[in-house]
């Protein structure tokens, strides 16, 4: 039940707060999602059929949730379709304590893009990453935070996502699917993260739009959430060194 | 000795301590007098290398001070030293100069993990983050449309390559059961094995090494990378594309069980090393020109680990890293020159190499000496100096026409051809190969018996190609030739305009000058990120 509280939190406050959004699309991605975590993890009788086909759900959920991105600019809602990208993961990871880790890890990560996104509304007027760019030249400690984030999101290390997969893909022996995910996951969450990189942190500063750097709070609560997350990264990485 | 092994932790002190300093002035000085610091250690380290022939190995058995890393992080320190110094006065009036700072050193720590790691799950992660900040510089100029364009082409190809190591790595550790190099050295070397699972590693890895370099068939973002600041360039010319040829050299003792990798490295190598020559030629635009020429480099690096000449591969890396560092920064000193001068400004490369002389008219006697004597010379100094091991095994065949190749490029790239100095080319091109043979062959075997020791004759044997394969890519070489002289004649001796041959003719510069369609296309239609 506790994977359940955790997606829940994850999507309330994506249907409390969201702008303009397709209630009815989210409901589809999210309601399997939870069905997912309970089966998985609180059900031991579920059988090898159910598992193959809340895996093949799970695939399909994350594959639409891949489209519905690239019809969005708004990077409030991106950050949570990382995690609903992300949902497949759950199938690689036979090893319960490395599985927290990693959606820890992502809801954390998830966050940091929120706050990012959030920060965005609230200072420049928008969370749109098509009307927001060149972020890098007009708040470049900001450009810093955003930019980590999406290294961390986009899979690469020394962050925590990217090396609790590595880790747990050579500890733990994947099938053919497992490593189908695997494939998946490594080119989607690249190509959402870098989409906003290209969109958003490059190109030419909006003339429209008042560029405020962050101060010192967010600059705190950034610095304390990505050394937890390279903290975490490391762990991971000193179980299969060492 | 073990401040060695510091020596990838060092630009990353650099870039923090950069990131907490204001004032502009310090940090090209903060950069210098650490990465200074770097070239005396490495030479430190290297000294003690050649003189002990014992490994330094530190952090908990991950990083490691071997034989390849004597030879390589001395050359990447002085290589850093010398683009630091350069960008710190290049790069003054550029937006965004202490970022510029922050990200090439984390390229040059990433760049001594990658040679100094002694687990492949470390090379895996300075192998990522070198492709991220090689993005990250590439789109340096984050208003420039084109700059974010190419950048996201590099990444995307190196996302490629970096799954194709993530595969590799995961074969190898479900197959040895260990990521540590030196234990996997032991193994490679003592259990030689042609399984299909070793074969999968071995393949898997020369495509990762394909990506990083630009090798055919992910060659196309290197050559569009030319929006980058002159300093990235040099650096990307000098030290980047040749992380395939570092890996490759790192787990080269695989190859001792896999003559098909080595074979596939070759093909790629050649096909590369070839059609990247012609394209380059075909090209108006300079920049892309000598992208293509790195291009075609980084196929003649990779074709030399196919034959076995893993050694000679770092021998070039070097001198073609050190050429292309030179002259990018040199193109950098010539535009900056142009703004001032309204000619073209003569500086010393222009009186050495473009200024007309007078014509020098030779006698008949002096020309049946050149044609006699110097042949005659050749031949019997490349019979007496070259490696019989690798004739042996044919290689040798290869390392010739490779000599032939690269010097004829070279000369021909600096040297106007006319009619008057048809002699003169004729010589160049004789002494600049002899040059490049020798010294290729006396710096190859050299570093063949430090680097590998008696070993290095297997890899000759592993990669062995039969002869039939050889004598067909003879053939097609003969070929070619033949129907490019054809074209030739007939346009110089009939009315060719209007002609099919004509427009034959075209149709391959098309092809060629577009560098085969491929960047066309991802323009086009290429618009996921």
């Amino acid at each position: 039940m506790y994977y359940l509280a955790l997606t829940m939190m994850g999507i309330l406050p994506y249907y409390l707060f969201g702008k303009n959004f397709k209630t009815y699309s989210m409901l589809f991605l999210g309601l399997p999602l939870m069905g997912l975590f309970i089966y998985h993890f609180d059900d031991p009788t579920a059988t090898n059929a159910i598992y193959k086909a809340l895996e093949l759900m799970a695939f399909i959920t994350s594959a639409l949730t891949f489209l519905l991105s690239y019809r969005t600019s708004n990077l409030i809602k991106l950050s949570y379709y990382f995690v609903f990208v992300n949902v497949v993961a759950l199938f690689i990871f036979k090893d319960k304590w490395m599985f927290e880790l990693y959606f820890g890890s992502l809801v954390l990560s998830a966050f940091t893009l929120y706050l990012v996104g959030y920060y965005m509304d609230k200072t420049f007027g928008s969370a749109n990453i098509d009307a927001i760019t060149g972020i890098v030249l007009k708040a470049p400690k900001f450009a810093l935070f955003l930019r980590l984030s999406l290294m961390n999101l986009g899979l690469y290390p020394p962050f925590a996502n990217a090396l609790i997969i590595t880790s747990n893909i050579l500890k733990s022996s994947l099938h053919l699917d497992g490593y189908l995910i695997v494939v998946w996951l490594f080119f989607a969450n690249f190509f959402m993260a870098f989409r906003i990189i290209n969109s958003s942190l490059f190109g030419k500063p909006n003339p429209l739009v008042n560029y405020k750097d962050i101060g010192q709070g967010y600059v705190f609560v950034f610095s304390l959430v990505f050394s937890v997350l390279t903290v975490v990264g490391f762990y991971s990485l000193m179980e299969v060194l060492l | 000795m073990e401040i060695v092994v510091s020596i990838p932790f060092i630009p990353l002190v650099i870039a923090a301590l950069i990131s907490f300093v204001d004032d502009k002035r310090a940090i090209p000085r903060i950069s210098m007098f650490f990465s200074g610091l770097i070239a005396i250690i490495s030479l430190i380290g290297t000294v003690y290398e050649f003189m002990f022939h014992k490994v330094i190995v530190g952090f908990y058995n991950t990083l490691v001070f071997d034989h390849l890393a004597s030879i390589l992080v001395p050359y990447v320190a002085i290589i850093g030293l010398v683009i630091r110094k350069y960008a710190s006065n290049y790069m003054w009036d550029e937006k965004g100069y202490k970022r510029f700072f922050i990200i090439l050193n984390f390229i040059f720590s990433s760049i001594y993990f990658m040679i100094m790691a002694n687990n492949l799950i470390i090379m895996f992660i300075a192998w990522q983050i070198l492709s991220l900040s090689l993005y990250f510089l590439i789109s340096f100029r984050v208003e420039s449309k084109d700059a974010v364009r190419f950048g996201s082409w590099a990444i995307t190809v190196h996302r490629i390559g970096d799954f194709f190591f993530l595969l590799g790595m995961i074969l190898t550790y479900k197959v040895y059961h260990t990521l540590n190099l030196q234990t996997l050295y032991q193994i490679w070397q003592t259990n030689i094995e042609h399984s299909t699972l070793v074969n999968a590693i071995a393949l898997l890895f020369v495509a990762s090494a394909m990506a990083k370099s630009a090798i055919i068939p992910f060659y196309f973002w290197l050559p569009y990378t030319s929006e980058a600041p002159t300093p990235v360039s040099a650096l990307m010319h000098a030290g980047i594309v040749n992380a395939g040829g570092i890996l490759l050299n790192k787990i080269a003792y695989l190859y001792l069980s896999s003559s098909i990798a080595l074979n596939t490295a070759f093909f790629f190598g050649i096909l590369t090393a070839i059609a990247a020559s012609v394209v380059m030629l075909s090209k108006p635009d300079i920049k892309r020109s000598l992208g293509y020429s790195t291009v075609g480099q980084m196929g003649y690096m990779i074709m030399e680990t196919g034959i076995g000449a893993f050694s000679v591969a770092i021998y070039h890396l070097i001198v073609h890293g050190i050429f292309k560092a030179s002259l990018f920064l040199e193109s950098g000193n010539v535009i900056h020159l142009a703004r001032k001068d309204p000619n073209i400004p003569k500086n010393l490369s222009y009186k050495l190499f473009s200024e007309e002389t007078e014509e020098n008219r030779k006698t008949i006697g002096e020309i049946v000496a050149i044609f006699t004597i110097i042949p005659i010379v050749l031949f019997t100094l490349i019979e007496f100096f070259i490696n019989k091991v690798q004739f042996q095994f044919q290689a040798g065949i290869i390392f010739l026409a490779f000599g032939w190749l690269t010097s004829a490029q070279l000369f021909l790239s600096f040297f106007k051809v006319s009619k008057n100095t048809s002699l003169k080319t004729i010589l160049g091109l004789i002494v600049s190969f002899v040059f490049i043979v020798l010294t290729y062959e006396f710096m190859g075997t050299t570093f063949e018996e430090y680097l590998y020791g008696p070993k290095y004759v297997e890899f000759y044997k592993a990669a062995n190609l039969s002869i039939s394969y050889l004598l067909i890519l003879l053939a097609l070489l003969i070929g070619v030739i033949v129907f490019g002289w054809a074209i030739i004649y007939y346009q110089s001796y009939k009315d060719a305009s209007g002609t099919r041959y004509e427009k034959l003719k075209w149709t391959f510069y098309k092809i060629f000058s577009r560098g085969f369609f491929l960047p066309d296309i991802l323009i086009r239609y290429f618009k996921l990120l």
